[in-house]
């Protein structure tokens, strides 16, 4: 499909152009046509003079506001994802190619956004004073996210009633591309993911690093090594000259596990919860696995800000198909499951980890954040 | 300065000229400044909000409701007493932006602001042509264009959410809205000018009524009526209307200045509810329509059997150029009774043989003709000495006011007794009465509705002007058994010796009496106190006066070119040798009778298209080298950003950022290569102060924000602090050396 993903430099595909006379336009158009018929029947000359200057005004708020948009060219650059209580802001390059023509008060929207997103995104649109002549700028609309969930973006408009006001005229363009809106991160209270029964060292999982915070073991030095490494009370034992080797405690893994709910609402918290607990687990440097109802393994075991951003997306784009009516969703509608695992197996919170009600104010709070998820920005 | 600063400044200028423009069109200094002192009280104020910070204390629906109402209300009571819808309209329209001034601002109320404006300036249009008027539209244009644009943006970024004070509107923008403006202004006054000269004239006039054309009474002019219960100040309108020469029955030109010269225009000899009006003239016997044809001799006019007087005795051949008259019934000026009229272009003449006024019946227009008449009493008219008739008197409150008058001049008051010989020097003394007791003016209260103008007049205000005075002549006339009629023309007093022509303005529009002093002989009597018309003559010798004639002479040729431009004008100067209308007026009168154009045959259609085309290319041509000339001017300008490769498109702040620091760098002695990043280069600066390279380093920084970041992340704010401080660093001059 042609304007199917943006390259840069490469620019939308122009699928129309309108010109739509509105009120103010009629408004003028009349006063207008008042002004002939006063002037001739008055045979005021101030008046013929006035109704060719409205006619002539007429005509050039006719050139220049064709010539306002039609060098104009526009590219939706790659979106952002955006979080539910955020903003997702959608950024278009827009150039001036017209040699001579500035392109002034432009307004780019996305129409009908709110209705084919779902409702996922609500409407807004950026503006622009003035674009010079071969010249370009970057606009961007802020669109609040009202619910998670994929955005097809497709057409998109540009919009300009310039200079007078007499019509609107819009080029459309058409540039299909997909925004994610990532659901909203619950704000975890404490260390829940802290299993009272289960959390250990895990001992297979053990990084040698001089950098680390326990000792691991002793080792030759080698050139390059720094002088405070050197463990000289051990080298004065032994021949070589040993450096100390420490070790960097690694804290367990989690799977993180939600529920499945009929009620939306209920189902939209659990989500919340599940992504607040993921942005938790990569601050506190765990590793971590997402699992959906019926432990099916959305994103597998990992850590760092890809496996966050991974989970939140698999979140995002989570939907419900047949509800689970089986194992510990069956249980809990409203719940998460925490598990601490080595290997497949899980280690603590009994078989099937610790039970976390989302509803917990202890736990979770879902009042909106101030700024949206780390991974989203 | 920002969007809303332009804007407001902007709309402000624009109904400043508006409030001159219904100042000039209600011909009120004091309404205009008044209305100005408004405007920038509202103005201050909500700037001054604006400037602290907090919104301006907003008028309550309750409150601008109820004043709109009441500017309703004072404009429904205006229209109604004055009999002036336009007037009224303008009052409407200037309380309503009186409110909106004082009214918190809000995106659409530029919009309204401005559209109120130019309403103002079309409504003054439709009271007022003078200079004055011309030159305060000209100055509306531009402004109310500029206006406009701006209105656009700031709606645009109101729409986008965006808040209007954010938005940058530098210097390069601003240029660049001016020379829109300039071009939009261009092409306007284009189209103005291709209105203004090719739309034909004479067509369609008062088919609707007076809308559209200048309100009658607002200025002097010739009127058909004479209405005394209007009141309100009277203009002199300038306007000339047309120009007259005489010359003896031989054709030599008189070159003697025989001012003033009373042209009769409309003869008004009924007088019923406050106006003075003509009688019926649909007598067969007594109208009489002639159709002359174009250059036939002079048609010798009907005349009424008992006055049987010598036609060539002191005989006097008015050529007279009207240069304006309406179509279907258009008052001809002459002097006294006319006997003999020629019209070059032919045309049908109406007549009425009792009270002697003659009326073009033909197409509106350029009107010329001559007219031979008797302009005084021959020397031997010998008036017999029978007893005066009776007459019906006005009210019996005039009839005592004539005869304690007449009383005073020894002169028997009862008609029935007095000898017809005296009735010449009652209706003197009634004159001489008149002008011993009252003044002179143009500016005139409406007389109370219940009360006779004419009584409250000489009883109550002892002021009025012309329509007064005669009306209260030929009130006394006939309440002494003189037989007495209003006449409304103009009074010639501007004679140009150079061209042996009498200018006749508007200005010079008169009312006068004429009285039946004996059976069929009607004289002239002026009430009017004749101070004014010696003024006017002494008035020219003066420095001020010649400072007055100067503008008058300016305001004559607008008058002659602009306001007077009519058919015959647009033939002069478009050229049209066959018929007397152009081409075009022919062709748009056809279509507009539905009938066919056969008397445009195509080989014509086709000649004069050429030569339309000729000359709207030429227009077109003029307006393209223009625009032409403006753009390789706004690129010329901007070529020095245009080369920085894109660099802050969208910041204009940004590029003069950019040129400072490279300044900087050049006054510290450390210039920066083209390719360097100005970063890095501030980066390897060495026995620099930390003041100084953090100022670099920071100035680097808003740089690149500037230039590559979304926009909104460098204010154009702290751009300007960094270029002052840079300012100032290169002006301290201390060198730091390159490491």
């Amino acid at each position: 499909m042609p304007g199917s993903s943006v390259h840069p430099g490469r620019t939308a595909r122009i699928v129309g152009r309108r010109y739509l006379l509105h009120g103010p336009g009629f408004t003028y158009c009349i006063t207008t046509v008042v002004l002939i018929l006063g002037a001739i029947n008055g045979q005021n000359n101030l008046l013929f003079a006035i109704f060719g200057l409205a006619a002539g005004g007429l005509i050039i708020s006719g050139i220049l506001s064709g010539a306002n948009l039609m060098g104009v060219r526009v590219e939706r650059l790659p979106p952002r994802d955006g979080a539910v209580g955020g903003t997702a802001g959608l950024r278009y390059r827009v150039h001036n190619a017209n040699r001579w023509m500035p392109a002034l008060s432009l307004l780019v929207e996305e129409p009908d956004l709110p209705r084919r997103s779902g409702q996922r995104l609500a409407a807004a649109c950026g503006f622009v004073a003035v674009v010079r002549a071969g010249g370009s700028c970057i606009v961007e609309a802020r669109h609040a996210c009202l619910a998670r969930g994929p955005v097809r973006l497709g057409r998109f408009r540009v919009t300009s009633t310039f200079p007078f006001g007499v019509t609107r005229k819009s080029v459309e363009l058409d540039d299909a591309q997909e925004l994610l809106v990532l659901p909203r991160a619950a704000v975890v209270v404490g260390d829940p993911l802290q299993v009272s029964r289960g959390e250990r060292w895990a001992p297979s999982v053990a990084k040698v690093s001089r950098e680390g915070d326990e000792f691991h073991a002793l080792r030759e030095y080698a050139t390059g090594d720094p002088l405070r490494s050197v463990a000289w009370r051990a080298s004065a034992r032994a021949e070589p000259l040993l450096v100390r080797v420490d070790a960097t405690r690694r804290a367990g893994r989690v799977l993180i596990a939600f529920d499945a709910s009929d009620d939306r609402a209920t189902q939209e918290r659990i989500i919340s919860a599940a992504a607040g607990l993921c942005l938790h687990a990569q601050r506190t440097g765990r590793d971590f696995a997402l699992a959906g109802p019926g432990s099916a393994v959305l994103v597998g075991f990992g850590s760092g800000p890809s496996h966050v951003r991974a989970s939140l997306r698999a979140l995002a784009t989570w939907t419900q198909g047949t509800p689970s009516s089986s194992g510990a969703a069956a249980r809990d509608r409203h719940a998460l499951r925490i598990s601490i695992v080595e290997g497949d197996r899980p280690l603590g919170g009994g078989e099937g980890g610790i039970v976390v009600g989302v509803d917990a104010a202890a736990t979770f709070s879902h009042e909106a954040p101030d700024s949206p998820p780390e991974a989203a920005t | 300065m920002n969007l809303p600063a332009r804007l407001s400044r902007s709309t402000l200028a624009c109904m400043l000229l508006a409030a001159c423009a219904v100042g000039v069109a209600e011909a009120s200094s004091v309404l205009c400044l008044a209305l100005a002192a408004m405007l920038v009280g509202g103005w201050w104020f909500n700037e001054r909000a604006s400037q602290a910070g907090r919104r301006s204390v907003s008028m309550p629906r309750w409150a601008s409701t109820t004043l709109l109402a009441l500017a309703l209300a004072a404009a429904g009571v205006r229209g109604y007493v004055e009999q002036d819808a336009i007037s009224s309209f303008l009052w409407l329209l200037a309380g309503i932006l009186a409110l909106k001034a004082w009214q918190d601002r809000r995106p659409g109320d530029y919009g309204q602001m401005v559209t109120v404006s130019v309403f103002m300036g079309i409504g003054a249009t439709l009271s007022d042509n003078s200079l004055l008027l011309g030159i305060v539209l000209a100055a509306l244009t531009p402004t109310a264009v500029h206006a406009a644009m701006l209105c656009q943006l700031h709606v645009a970024a109101s729409a986008a959410g965006r808040d209007a004070q954010a938005v940058p509107l530098g210097a390069r923008e601003a240029a660049t809205l001016r020379r829109l403006s300039v071009v939009a202004v261009a092409f306007g006054l284009t189209g103005a000018v291709a209105a203004f000269l090719f739309i034909p004239r004479g067509i369609g006039l008062r088919r609707f009524g007076d809308f559209g054309q200048a309100a009658v009474g607002r200025a002097t002019g010739f009127v058909e009526e004479v209405d005394l219960s209007r009141g309100g100040l009277i203009s002199e309108s300038q306007t000339r209307v047309m120009d007259v020469r005489l010359a003896d029955l031989a054709g030599t030109i008189i070159t003697e200045d025989r001012s003033p010269l009373y042209l009769r225009g409309a003869v008004l000899d009924s007088y019923t509810g406050r106006e003075w009006k003509r009688s019926r003239a649909d007598d067969e016997a007594r109208v009489v329509v002639r159709r002359l044809t174009p250059g036939a001799p002079e048609s010798d006019l009907p005349q009424r059997s008992r006055l049987r007087l010598d036609p060539d005795a002191d005989a006097v051949v008015q050529r007279v150029s009207i240069r304006q008259t309406p179509r279907g019934d258009a008052t001809m000026f002459t002097l006294w009774r006319p006997r003999r009229v020629r019209v070059p272009g032919g045309t049908d003449i109406e007549f009425d043989i009792v009270t002697a006024r003659m009326a073009n019946k033909g197409e509106g227009g350029r009107l010329e003709y001559e007219v031979v008449s008797v302009p005084r009493l021959p020397a031997d008219a010998r008036i017999a000495p029978s007893r005066r008739g009776d007459i019906p008197a006005q009210s019996a409150r005039m009839t005592e006011i004539a005869a304690s008058v007449l009383r005073a001049a020894g002169i028997e008051s009862v008609a029935s007794r007095r000898l017809v010989v005296d009735d010449a020097a009652a209706v003197q003394a009634f004159v001489d009465h008149l002008r011993r007791t009252c003044s002179y003016t143009l500016d005139v209260p409406p007389p109370p509705l219940r009360e006779d103008p004419v009584e409250h007049f000489m009883l109550v205000t002892r002021t009025g002007h012309c329509e007064l005075f005669a009306a209260s002549l030929a009130a006394l006339c006939r309440a002494s058994g003189i037989d007495a009629r209003v006449i409304a023309g103009y009074m010639a007093t501007e004679f140009d010796p150079e061209t042996a022509t009498y200018l006749v303005r508007q200005s010079h529009a008169h009312a006068w009496c004429e009285a039946e002093v004996a059976p069929g002989q009607w004289r002239t009597f002026d009430a009017t106190p004749p101070a004014g018309i010696d003024e006017l003559r002494d008035r020219r010798n003066t420095v001020l006066g010649r400072l007055t004639q100067l503008f008058a002479d300016l305001r004559d040729r607008w008058n002659l070119n602009v306001v007077t431009f009519d058919a015959g004008s647009q033939q002069r100067l478009l050229g049209s040798s066959e018929r007397d209308q152009p081409w075009f007026a022919r062709f748009a009168e056809s279509l507009g009778r539905g009938e066919e154009p056969d008397r445009v045959r195509a080989g014509q259609v086709v000649r004069r298209l050429r030569e339309f085309a000729w000359v709207a290319g030429a227009g077109v041509a003029a307006v393209a080298v223009v625009i032409i000339l403006t753009i390789v001017h706004a690129r010329r300008r901007s070529r020095g950003a245009a080369s920085e490769g894109g660099w802050a498109v969208a910041q204009p702040d940004a590029s003069k950022l950019r040129r400072e620091l490279d300044r900087a760098f050049r006054r510290v002695g450390f210039p920066r290569p083209a390719w360097k990043p100005p970063l890095r280069h501030a980066a390897e600066l060495a026995d620099a102060s930390p003041a100084q390279r953090a100022l670099l380093e920071d100035a680097a920084h808003l740089l690149y924000a500037a230039t590559f970041a979304s926009p909104g992340t460098a204010r154009s704010d702290s751009m300007r602090a960094a270029i002052a401080s840079l300012r100032r660093m290169t002006a301290s001059g201390s060198g730091v050396t390159a490491g």
